[in-house]
């Protein structure tokens, strides 16, 4: 094991959100609130259909330090590799590490951990919307993580994870992990997901969407009284993580250390949160012991709170079962009401506001929080941020099938 | 970063193999054996709770009932335990009626269920609901790399369980097709192959050897590799399941200078008959 001494620590962030593409963009949009939600067009088989969701608008190929093999081609690649490859890309170069020249050795020291959900069924669904037949006759393919990693020369060890909406948060603890037990130097961590049609059409009938289609940017209303569901998002967001020895010798850039995880299950339904918050809140104790800190050290708690009648309201609890005393007196925001939910990737870029807010001192707000559910009763900051001091943050993620997810981000030392 | 080229010399968790047992069935039976009553001991599912599940769900299931009658703990608690299901492409035929119901009849015609029930993560997720365990669920690999992708997940994993919860085990679960099911266009299948599972029950040990004859599977750096017994980190989940059922020392690659060992323990008749259907045999 790696002394405990040795933080964990962020040394490069890579993006491709609906409110932008770099750690700057997505903190001035987080700080003033805006929101990246609008209608979009999905419609398949000569059916119009529009929806409201988070979109990224562009991806950004110039990729400083270039860290991709130039026999990779954008055009043929698919959105959600494009969301992995160029995020991932981008996080390495912000953290000064040029693969291409680096030793064999060196290469093997670098992992790669992706948090994606359901790639072979987004996949197949872009094959058979272009009339190919791969779903019939699925080939084994190597899946996008070691695509990726071909990509960008990364020899190390590399895994998708997946716990439905917390898989990118999967993906930073078990990278913090391989860290902590020396498989690794540096590793690649984080998420992606792609807007498609299928999973559009299954969370819309499973009324997980929210219904408000004449107004999309108030349809994410996080602990709200009227919100009706989530706005579904899409992207990429990749983080490098380094034990901080190697980062301070390499005077890398720092954004914040990775103190702690916590995990757990509801094990009660495959869909529905729990109403019982003991096992959401053990995650959010776990991560906090992990990281040797009390409730009361913590400064911001971003929610997950994706904006569902029931799952706002499960977490609320869970963060005053977690929190207790100090649960009213720490500042709590959803920026799924702005970012829309990213589900895969929806914890590393949470895990991302966190670090803007840590870098700015600032809360980003809920918007949209015009009358707060008397059932979600927090210290929320709505409609606009706020500037405090911030060092210690808790980020959680909560998934389908009962995942419970906790990071505590914080300052570096 | 401190570029070592030495593997990870310190990494001082392995887990041992407390139980493992293969289950398999063909395409065609998958569906009955989902709509049979299971359970094993204090251990049952809710009557249904399969019935929209993927293949691989109920395969996983069925190995995991087969480890729950060879584990000899006497009084086991599963509530903390940890699950982990390394998939390969599953959810092919669900997600290809899918695609023909959102063809032919537009979005009202996708099953809400595609997404909690045949996705990467659904096989973990279906297990700790099924049987009560709170500890961490989680999806791994989904295409060829499943299997080492979730051994050496699980080794990750373990010494932050044991942290967390020192008595939790985790249930490493691997599934997949000996050949991916070839379907029609309107969805019905040209062929039958085989569904396997296989499911390891692990205990973390920390800081401590075992010693080399025990159960366990742990990571090996490349100087440790027995060239006779080394396998791609793409290998099909047939392979390991062949290993295991002649309990053959085996080394699985992770990267290019780094691998999982595994020494299978010995299995008993009643967990181990790739073909037995032991829900039928164990149903009240």
């Amino acid at each position: 094991m790696v002394s405990k001494s040795s933080q964990i620590v962020i040394t490069g962030i890579g993006a491709a959100t609906p409110l932008g593409n770099s750690f700057n963009a997505i903190g001035d949009a987080l700080q003033a609130g805006r929101s990246g939600i609008d209608w979009y067009g999905t419609g398949t088989f000569s059916r119009h259909q529009e929806h409201v969701v988070a979109r990224v608008q562009s991806v950004d190929f110039e990729i400083e330090n270039h860290v991709i093999s130039p026999s990779w081609r954008i055009e043929k690649s698919s959105r959600l590799e494009q969301f992995a490859v160029v995020p991932a890309a981008h996080a390495l170069a912000d953290a000064g590490i040029q693969t291409s020249s680096c030793t064999f050795d060196q290469r093997n020291r670098i992992g790669f951990i992706a948090g994606i959900g359901a790639e072979q069924l987004k996949d197949w669904e872009r094959d058979f919307l272009d009339g190919g037949h791969d779903v019939f006759h699925a080939k084994r393919r190597p899946s996008l993580v070691h695509r990726a990693a071909q990509i960008l020369g990364i020899h190390g060890p590399a895994a998708t994870v997946a716990a439905a909406c917390a898989s990118s948060g999967y993906a930073i603890a078990l990278g913090k992990a391989w860290l902590e037990t020396g498989l690794v130097d540096a590793c690649v961590v984080g998420g992606c997901e792609v807007l498609s049609p299928t999973a559009l059409a299954a969370f819309h009938n499973l009324r997980a969407l929210s219904r408000r289609d004449d107004d999309p940017k108030k349809a994410s209303r996080p602990f709200d009284q009227n919100r009706d569901g989530f706005v579904m998002g899409e992207g990429g967001v990749f983080f490098v993580l380094e034990r901080s020895g190697s980062a301070f010798s390499r005077q890398s850039k720092i954004y914040g250390a990775l103190a702690g995880i916590g995990m757990s299950s509801d094990a009660t339904h495959m869909v529905t949160p729990c109403s019982d918050p003991v096992q959401a809140s053990r995650a959010i104790t776990e991560a906090l012991a992990d990281a040797r800190l009390s409730p009361a050290d913590v400064n911001y708690i971003n929610a997950h709170a994706a904006s569902t009648p029931v799952g706002d309201a499960a977490e609320a609890g869970a963060i005053r079962d977690a929190f207790a005393s100090a649960a009213m007196e720490i500042p709590v925001s959803s920026t799924k009401s702005m970012s829309g939910h990213l589900v895969s990737a929806a914890a590393a870029f949470e895990a991302l506001a966190c670090l803007v807010a840590i870098q700015r001192n600032i809360v980003p707000p809920t918007i949209n929080l015009d009358n707060p559910d008397k059932d979600c009763l927090l210290r929320h900051v709505p409609h606009r941020s706020i500037s405090l001091p911030i060092h210690i943050t808790a980020s959680n993620s909560f998934g389908f099938g009962g995942s419970n997810l906790c990071l505590i981000l914080k300052e570096a030392a | 970063m401190n570029h070592s080229p030495s593997l990870p010399a310190d990494f001082s968790t392995l887990c041992q193999i407390d139980s493992c047992a293969i289950g398999s069935a063909h395409f065609s039976e998958v569906q009955a054996l989902a709509r049979e009553k299971h359970a094993h001991g204090p251990y049952s599912l809710p009557i249904r709770f399969l019935r929209h599940a993927d293949e691989q769900t109920v395969i996983g299931v069925q190995s995991i009932f087969k480890v729950m009658a060879a584990d000899t703990q006497e009084i086991p608690d599963i509530s903390n335990d940890a699950v982990i299901a390394a998939t390969c492409l599953a959810g092919q035929p669900a997600a290809a009626r899918t695609m023909i119901g959102l063809r032919d009849k537009g979005p009202v015609a996708v099953t809400p269920h595609i997404v909690p029930q045949c996705s990467l993560h659904s096989v973990a997720s279906a297990v700790s609901v099924g049987f009560g365990m709170h500890g961490p669920n989680f999806g791994v690999g989904g295409g060829p790399h499943a299997v080492s992708e979730g051994l050496l997940l699980a080794i990750t994993l373990a010494p932050m369980l044991a942290i967390t919860s020192p008595l939790a085990r985790i249930w490493l679960i691997f599934t997949g097709w000996d050949q991916q099911p070839s379907l029609k266009t309107n969805g019905e299948a040209n062929n039958d192959p085989l569904c396997r599972g296989l499911t390891l029950l692990l205990k973390p040990i920390v800081s401590h050897s075992i010693g080399n004859a025990c159960p366990q599977i742990r990571i090996a750096s490349q100087r440790e590799f027995h060239s006779d017994s080394r396998y791609p980190a793409d290998t099909p989940l047939k392979e390991l399941c062949e290993r295991f059922e002649n309990r053959s020392r085996t080394t699985v690659a992770i990267s290019d200078s780094c691998a999982i060992e595994i020494l299978p323990p010995v299995l008993s008749q009643n967990a181990y008959s790739s073909n037995e259907t032991v829900f039928r045999k164990e149903a009240p």
